[in-house]
């Protein structure tokens, strides 16, 4: 049958044509899907790879330069996330306890300083550890746009993000370290009870004298 | 010459207030315990400890059956909030966000003034019970720990009136000042339900998760309330991003501004106090002129894109400022930043002012304003009058009350005080090469016991200027009379004399 004229002329031609126009096809709906889906991000990324990464404080203090600018901005997300409606707004701490937290390293090196980040639904639910008394924060980077007073939020100072990516997990932090606590509070416990017994001894003292 | 019965009775007295403090400590205590905050705990438990030890040295070596004098008072309670910072800053220390005890002893006069500066460092990382302790220090300090201390262990102290004015307290709704104490702490802790329930609802709406809310609410309704200023987050106000919670805190705010008589007068039912009250309606002109040049001086700046951002931003801070509270909706380098110079002396001038006396708020308050400034325009109209015209000036405060001369020199001699403080904490940090606006900021929302920054506050700042904020506040919060009081009982003391 495949031997036939017929066939040779008319059916295996068309068979490849056929398959020529479906993977034609094929490829102009891949291409659409990626010009559609990927081409703003792969496009963003290029032109993101020259943005430095700035932090909370030139944010904050030159924020004239920085207004409706891509930035990408990078700290320890804070406990706890707000989640409004399919957006959420972060807390992100970009202070040196982001890097070198100091429950781990005991080391005081200044306040909290960062920034509020709003983002989609999606990213914040990706995020596992948010930055508390016994846990460490994920670090996320956000890349998104600088609004210097926002009018959509009162005029918030704010970074709205178009993608966030998890740099570093968070983790829970032992919360066991006691130093010399417990010998300072046995000692005042030892003190208070042997003042205890002196005053409760001279209160009945003086109620007898009374009497 | 002050007798030693009257030192011991200080002392005495001392030891009470300071068993009372380490009463508070139980509650962060148990909170920490119930989450299973080992370290804060015991962190908690020293600082309790410690009070009761205090106490019992003091109801050992200080007793005295003798009656105290009139003497005893005023300097009782300079005193007691000397020590009570020292005692009240052990937890805080210990729980290792502090560089020195120093600037643990900051935050802890902070709180207990109302002030609401910090130097505390990483507090997003601080456990619940020790952030509830900061900011229930901001509450005992804000209702006058003296003033519960003495309603709870000394019931018809007859120096009690000496201490109540001394905590900058004016308002009698009772004759007696343990009833008027007992009911403002009655009326304080309903508020405190009504208003936690309405910041919970309010933050449970921002995204805030049920348990979390709760918490922040107590903290911002006590906080808020008491004028103080801190937050359990290093954002502030920011964190919540919800207008419906800064309404709700502003709220908080102009409730604490207000005069304890006026909410006595509206729990009663007399609304009509509220626009008859000479100290009310100061209020209303001071705020209203001082957010009018503030929005005035953004616009002019251009610092918002749109009017409504711009007096959302604004009002709240000069809301915030002339309550003496020091929330922000901004962060602080922002004033410097964006916030012009007439924006910037507006929010000056709202701090220096304060809210009304027989409130929590710091400043000159409303009341000497008005006195003062009436005054002035008293002594224009007397020119015009024949000499020997009788002229008898009233203002009104829950009744009408004759202005005598005494009354104006009283007022303008606070107010002189305040302006003097003011500018000196701004000379001191000007050596350490501070701008003199900025300085100026910075020490009026030191001494006015208000807690809006722009970033001169840190762990960071010299340890001078530490110290001029803590007497700052201390002496801001007191209204003077009872530290000058202090020093001139320290000066008289039998010791004192042998030496010299």
């Amino acid at each position: 049958m495949f031997d036939s004229v017929f066939f040779r002329r008319f059916c295996f031609p068309m068979r490849i044509k056929n398959l020529m126009n479906i993977a034609i096809f094929s490829g102009i709906i891949m291409l659409l899907f990626i010009s559609i889906f990927e081409s703003p991000r792969s496009f963003a990324k290029d032109s993101w790879s020259a943005v430095p990464i700035v932090t909370s404080v030139d944010l904050i203090e030159k924020s004239d330069k920085f207004d409706g600018e891509m930035v990408i901005y990078e700290g320890e997300v804070i406990d706890p996330i707000l989640f409004v409606g399919n957006k959420a707004w972060l807390a992100i701490n970009d202070d040196l306890y982001a890097k070198r937290p100091r429950r781990i390293f005991e080391e005081l090196k200044g306040g909290n300083s960062g920034l509020t980040v709003l983002v989609d639904r999606k990213y914040a639910e990706r995020i596992k550890f948010t930055g508390s008394y016994n846990s460490i924060g994920d670090r996320l980077r956000i890349t998104g746009v600088f609004h210097e007073s926002s009018p959509d939020f009162g005029g918030e100072l704010m970074i709205e993000a178009l993608s966030v990516k998890i740099v570093k997990r968070g983790f829970r932090i032992n919360t066991h370290k006691f130093g010399r606590t417990p010998i300072v509070f046995a000692a005042l416990s030892l003190l208070t009870f042997i003042l205890l017994g002196l005053w409760l001894s001279q209160r009945a003292k003086a109620e007898r004298t009374s009497t | 010459m002050p007798k030693s019965s009257d030192t011991k009775a200080i002392l005495e007295n001392l030891g009470k207030v300071i068993l009372g403090l380490g009463a508070a400590m139980l509650i962060p205590l148990f909170l920490s315990l119930s989450l299973g905050e080992w370290k804060p705990a015991l962190d908690l438990g020293v600082g309790f400890l410690s009070c009761v030890a205090f106490w019992l040295i003091t109801a050992l070596t200080c007793r005295t059956e003798a009656n105290a004098t009139w003497a005893v008072g005023m300097p009782t309670v300079a005193l007691s909030w000397l020590v009570a910072m020292l005692f009240g800053a052990i937890p805080l220390y210990l729980s290792g966000h502090f560089g020195s005890f120093l600037d643990a002893s900051f935050d802890c006069m902070s709180g207990l003034a109302t002030t609401g500066l910090t130097v505390i460092q990483d507090l997003d990382h601080l456990s619940y019970g020790v952030n509830l302790w900061r900011h229930m220090i901001m509450f005992l300090g804000g209702q006058g720990i003296v003033v519960i201390v003495l309603a709870l262990f000394v019931p018809g102290a007859s120096w009690a009136t000496d201490m109540y004015r001394g905590e900058g307290r004016e308002d009698h709704i009772f004759p007696n000042i343990i009833s008027t104490a007992r009911f403002i702490w009655v009326v304080s802790l309903v508020y405190l339900i009504i208003g936690t329930l309405i910041l919970w609802v309010t933050a449970l709406k921002a995204g805030m998760p049920p348990g979390k809310g709760l918490f922040d609410s107590i903290c911002i309704f006590m906080a808020g309330y008491d004028t103080g200023g801190f937050t359990p987050r290093s954002q502030g106000i920011i964190f919540y991003h919800s207008v419906w919670f800064e309404c709700a805190t502003m709220i908080t705010m102009i409730l604490g501004m207000t005069n304890f008589g006026v909410h006595y007068a509206l729990w009663r039912g007399r609304r009509s106090e509220l626009h008859r009250n000479t100290e009310m309606r100061c209020l209303a002109v001071t705020l209203s002129l001082t957010v009018f040049f503030a929005i005035a001086g953004l616009s002019i700046s251009k610092s918002y894109p749109t009017l409504l951002a711009m007096f959302r931003r604004g009002f709240y801070q000069i809301v915030s400022g002339h309550s003496g509270t020091g929330f922000m909706t901004i962060y602080g380098k922002q004033f410097v930043s964006k916030w012009g110079p007439l924006a910037l002396l507006a929010a000056i001038i709202a701090m220096g002012l304060g809210g009304a006396s027989g409130s929590t708020s710091g400043g000159i308050k409303a009341i000497r304003v008005a006195i003062s400034t009436r005054a002035l325009w008293w002594d224009a109209k007397r020119l015009l009058l024949p000499p020997d015209a009788v002229i008898v000036h009233k203002y009104h405060n829950l009744r009408d009350i004759v202005v005598t001369e005494r009354v104006v020199r009283n007022a303008l001699l606070v107010t002189l005080c305040y302006i003097l403080t003011y500018l000196g904490g701004a000379l001191i940090l000007t050596f350490y090469g501070y701008p003199l606006s900025l300085a100026i900021f910075e020490s009026t929302s030191a001494c006015a016991n208000v807690g809006l920054t722009c970033g001169i506050t840190s762990h960071a700042m010299p340890v001078l200027g530490k110290i001029t904020f803590i007497a700052q506040m201390w002496m801001g919060r007191l209204e003077f009379i009872s530290v000058f009081t202090l020093i001139g009982y320290l000066l008289k003391l039998p010791w004192r004399n042998r030496i010299v």
